[in-house]
């Protein structure tokens, strides 16, 4: 190692250089990455922080359970704190990299075994470094009747690394926090345990019955450092008889609450099937063309230009977007309901199509993702400025007209106020609304890497005291967004810490917990 | 699959090929008219992949010039299309082939972000990463961001000397991850041009194994460094599969 490498807080040069020592006696040498090259990709981060306040140490390449549980034995010899990734795509929140500097990463993608798909059942017992395109592989290789529910940067992205952080995509189980079944975990001290009924002796329904026995604690291990996840029971789609999208295009920005609460309505009626897509005519605008090739000024795009910009290119101030499920005489009946729904709304064009590619795609939402198609589309959008800065805010509202439009007008408010365009992504379900909002940066800018962090900084603070909860945040904010829920739960999740973590290795910081 | 192996004589960038003067002159071991430093063997010993993009001829032209300068010859491609970027799993299969291969190149962010998740999951090194803004074929205000590692450092401090001898306006900053504790020498001078057309050159002395590491300066500038109208974001790297 060269004298400058990071080391974990706490921990001396000659106690790391033991431990590294160990974890290649354990993992082979190929496995323990030290070399500040190697440990570049590890490191690269999108936020608003430099990267040196989030390196790594060392990274660890880790192929079974049994080799995990021998690292944590070192981890807990040496107090090293080691940060979990599945493949680590967590891009705007910030990527493979730990909440704090010196952890060493346990990068999983070496465990990338499926260990069994029940193709009656439509569920996959796999392994973290599975992604969502080996598994829609596996899928096809076999010819089995399922789609993959992937989240925006699908392909690429672990299932077990999405749910663990809740994240969501656009069939029937889209919510994936809710669409899976048991788990295993390693806990800190190297003890396995399994969750639901995976502790049973030949049990027939681990990834079939959620619940299990006692109190439900699979939550216990999302967005936490309580153990690590090893394997989990990923819920399938089953291929649906037919699919047709719809878009409804609004060219007033007043037109978006009503345009909501009639979308939540034909939802909860189930009318439309899953859930969809509200995106803002600059979002539409920024997934196609860098925005240097329409606006040569500075900051952010002044309303009116904005205005006149989506007039010009025939683009709407809205653009609601949402799928049916069924068979031909099926979907017609919704898709009408829908078109008189929505046509109560004022929209300014309703289009209805089958997959025959009239409706433009966006790469959000749309009949594509929704019959389990895979697309690196949502990338297009870091072109959008360049400069390799976005950070992503991710309030949510409850599905109502009027608190979705309180807070996209609150959260375009905040970024302009920062010289940061709104760009909105807005993922409806029937009873919620996630917002996924970027804030778009220059890193060669210092005065822009200052403003997307005060300007992240806003987000968090203003749209929490007006009521719209963050369900996910960058690492270098995890411990202001979990003082934002107050010190009564953070002081009891630091009491769960404390009693399954005492050496404190496991992710310290994720969400805010320490120990 | 997008993967074009192609003879530099037989591209489409036959333009360079006036850069080649004297090849045979070019490989004897001293430095070239340029002041550049040349490879003492007829060829190259590392495998090296040329990433294209669209329009980046102001990079990519002097990078070829080094490397055929330097042995390779033909210098192998790889053209970032959209097909190639778009697809799931593409990455992974071409830059399997390319095992040990050093990678030079500029690119748009999105292709950047897609290739260099796939070097961590190929297992891959990242010897030099530069976020740029500006014109890359005009002499105009730029701004560079770099991470240089030990085979890379002092990038920042021989960019900002090529920029200083012309007009416009810069911010060059540096962070290397690397500090062996040997002072590093003298920024190497080269010759003064648009800014892309030094990271060419750089980026393909940095590939053939030439770079002289250089003094790490956290931040030079000259001007404000206000991006131009219609100035462009690319990212640069020099990595390894």
């Amino acid at each position: 190692m060269n004298k400058l490498s990071v080391l974990p807080a706490g921990v001396s040069a000659s106690a790391f250089a033991k431990a590294i020592e160990e974890f290649s006696e354990v993992l082979g040498r190929e496995h323990v990455i030290v070399e500040p090259e190697r440990l570049a990709p590890y490191r690269k981060v999108y936020i608003a922080v430099a990267e040196d306040a989030v390196a790594p140490s060392a990274a660890l390449m880790a192929s079974s359970v049994e080799e995990i549980q021998k690292i944590l034995a070192v981890c807990n010899r040496h107090k090293v704190p080691v940060w979990t990734i599945s493949t680590g795509r967590n891009i705007g929140m910030g990527s493979a990299a730990p909440a704090t500097r010196g952890q060493v990463i346990l990068d999983l993608k070496r465990m990338n075994r499926i260990i069994e798909v029940d193709a009656e059942l439509g569920s996959a017992l796999i392994e973290p470094g599975v992604t969502y395109l080996d598994l829609k592989d596996y899928i096809d290789e076999h010819k089995l009747p399922f789609w993959v529910d992937a989240p925006s940067p699908g392909p690429i992205v672990s299932p077990i690394g999405n749910t663990l952080e809740r994240g969501h995509g656009y069939t029937i189980n889209q919510d994936h926090m809710f669409s899976f079944s048991g788990m295993e975990v390693v806990l800190a001290n190297g003890e396995v345990i399994r969750t639901g009924f995976g502790p049973l002796p030949n049990c027939k329904s681990w990834q079939a019955f959620r619940a299990g026995y006692g109190p439900y604690i699979d939550g216990m291990f999302t967005q936490s450092n309580f153990g690590i996840v090893t394997k989990m029971g990923i819920w399938l789609t089953p291929v649906q008889e037919g699919a047709k999208s719809f878009v409804v295009y609004y060219n007033r920005r007043e037109d978006l609450a009503p345009a909501i609460d009639t979308f939540r309505k034909l939802r909860l009626a189930g009318t439309i099937s899953v859930s969809g897509s509200v995106l803002s005519g600059l979002t539409l605008l920024g997934f196609g063309l860098p925005k240097s090739s329409f606006y040569s000024g500075r900051g952010a795009i002044p309303r009116e230009e904005v205005d006149a910009l989506l007039k010009q290119r025939g683009l709407p101030q809205w653009r609601v977007g949402g799928v049916v499920y069924g068979d031909d005489e099926e979907t017609t009946i919704k898709l009408k309901k829908i078109r008189r729904a929505f046509e109560a709304t004022n929209p300014a064009q309703i289009l209805i199509e089958d997959s025959s590619g009239v409706v433009p795609s966006w790469g959000e939402g749309d009949l594509a993702s929704a019959t389990g198609q895979l697309s690196l589309d949502a990338f297009r959008i870091l072109n959008f400025v360049g400069g390799g800065g976005v950070m992503w805010h991710m309030p949510v509202s409850a599905m109502k007209g009027r608190y979705v439009e309180q807070l996209c007008t609150m959260s375009e408010e905040i970024l302009r106020r920062f010289g940061f365009d709104y760009l909105a992504m807005n993922w409806c379900s029937d009873r919620d609304m996630h917002q996924t909002t970027g804030i778009f940066f220059d890193r060669t800018d210092p005065a822009q890497m200052r403003a997307a962090h005060d300007c992240y900084d806003a987000l968090m603070q203003e749209t929490s005291r007006a009521g719209f909860g963050n369900y996910r945040c960058s690492i270098h904010y995890m411990d202001k967004a979990a003082e934002l829920f107050g010190p009564e739960l953070r002081s009891f999740l630091r009491s769960i810490k404390r009693a399954v973590d005492p050496a404190g290795i496991l992710a310290p910081g994720k969400s805010g917990i320490h120990i | 699959m997008s993967v074009r192996r192609r003879s530099f004589l037989q591209g489409s960038l036959s333009a360079s090929v006036l850069l080649l003067a004297a090849p045979a002159d070019l490989l004897m071991g001293r430095a070239d008219a340029a002041g550049l430093p040349v490879r003492s063997t007829a060829s190259g010993t590392r495998r090296i992949l040329l990433l294209r993009s669209a329009g980046d001829d102001a990079f990519a032209l002097p990078a070829l010039e080094i490397a055929l300068r330097n042995g390779y010859s033909p210098v192998e491609s790889l053209v970032l299309s959209e097909r190639l970027v778009g697809s799931p799993g593409a990455f992974t299969k071409v830059l399997s082939e390319y095992r040990g291969a050093r990678l030079i190149g500029v690119m748009d962010d999105r292709t950047h972000t897609l290739l260099e998740e796939t070097l961590r999951d190929l297992g891959g090194s990242v010897l030099c990463r530069g976020h740029h803004r500006g014109l890359l074929h005009e002499a105009a205000a730029s701004r560079h961001a770099f991470m240089t590692t030990g085979a890379t450092r002092g990038i920042g401090s021989a960019l900002a000397r090529a920029l200083t001898a012309q007009s416009a306006e810069f911010l060059v900053q540096e962070h290397s991850l690397f500090d062996d504790g040997v002072e590093a020498r003298d920024a190497l001078s080269l010759p003064a041009a648009p800014w892309a057309q030094v990271l060419g050159t750089s980026y393909a002395l940095m590939a053939v194994g030439l770079w002289t590491a250089g003094p790490v300066r956290a931040e030079q500038r000259r001007g404000t460094a206000a991006e131009p109208p219609r100035s462009q974001a690319v990212v640069s790297l020099v990595a390894e599969v």
